[in-house]
């Protein structure tokens, strides 16, 4: 458990660079810095994604629905997966799609999302919550930013 | 061990708070210069969780790293995640995700070697996970049993 915590943490830490670019346009401090400090941010937002991703990771090899339960308090565990799903979810929707070079990061963040959903599946037998929150992924998965290139505002499909 | 049980619950509700304050994204509850109370210690003729065990391994370790957790837990709250109307510098905003992120990784490097999960010793990691979930309930159920 100390491992999901540390990892949802250093997610929730980093979480303000995450996609700053698309988010924060109106906001001109905040651009600023992100004109000054590209790199710094850049690693920063690397580090959310990173973290959101190890979440993912620590549920790879959990075999079903009663060892998940049993092993895990899962009433803390939905928000934390919440959360990395969402943080992976964004961050690959701000990918842009027809970038080549982007696309095996693009399906990695997918899949790792991917084990998200299949343990708020799992507990949604028995948990409301857990029946929202794969409700939640699941729209958030079929969102898209349309290319920077094209316009200058996000907005989801 | 009317006072180590008044500790534990303390820092038992300390943890709920920093916690709930995460999931909820509401603020803190308590706050750090407004108590001064001993962090909980191990208790009499209950050195080790699982006596007999090679390396003794004891609930107390796991508890006192969340309280510690918690304490950065709490930091993260207030410093990056304010109400949105009390705007932060985005300077400062920078220099406190780094100051706080030092803070994470010494707690990290700090653990008793039993719960360092970051080492490589893959074959006990799920035991290790099993018996983590287990600890974190023990101070609560330690503490049941002598109210």
């Amino acid at each position: 458990m100390l491992a999901i915590k540390f990892h949802h943490l250093r997610t929730i830490m980093h979480r303000p660079y995450l996609c700053l670019a698309w988010v924060q346009q109106p906001n001109r401090p905040l651009m600023t810095l992100l004109e000054r400090a590209q790199h710094r941010v850049d690693s920063l937002e690397r580090i959310c994604i990173h973290e959101a991703q190890q979440t993912a990771h620590l549920l790879h090899n959990v075999a079903d629905e009663k060892s998940l339960v049993h092993d895990f308090p899962w009433w803390q565990m939905i928000s934390c997966l919440l959360c990395a799903s969402s943080v992976l979810l964004v961050a690959r929707a701000c990918i842009e799609p027809n970038r080549a070079d982007l696309l095996v990061q693009s399906q990695t963040l997918d899949e790792d999302a991917e084990t998200c959903l299949k343990v708020f599946d799992a507990l949604s037998v028995n948990s409301d919550a857990a029946r929202r929150a794969r409700d939640m992924t699941k729209g958030l998965k079929r969102t898209r930013i349309l290319p920077r290139s094209i316009f200058n505002i996000p907005f989801t499909l | 061990m009317e006072q180590e049980t008044i500790r534990r619950t303390w820092y038992s509700l300390y943890v709920l708070d920093r916690l709930l304050a995460l999931q909820l994204g509401r603020p803190i509850a308590i706050h750090e210069d407004e108590y001064y109370v001993n962090l909980p210690s191990e208790l009499e003729g209950n050195s080790g969780l699982f006596n007999g065990e090679p390396n003794q391994l004891s609930s107390i370790d796991y508890f006192i790293s969340v309280i510690n957790f918690s304490k950065i837990l709490g930091q993260v709250i207030s410093g990056l995640y304010r109400p949105s109307q009390v705007a932060i510098e985005p300077e400062k905003m920078l220099l406190s995700t780094t100051t706080l992120d030092e803070k994470l990784m010494n707690w990290k490097l700090s653990l008793p070697r039993h719960l360092r999960f970051d080492l490589g010793h893959t074959f006990e990691k799920s035991t290790i996970f099993k018996r983590q979930v287990r600890l974190s309930v023990q101070p609560l159920k330690i503490l049941a049993k002598h109210i």
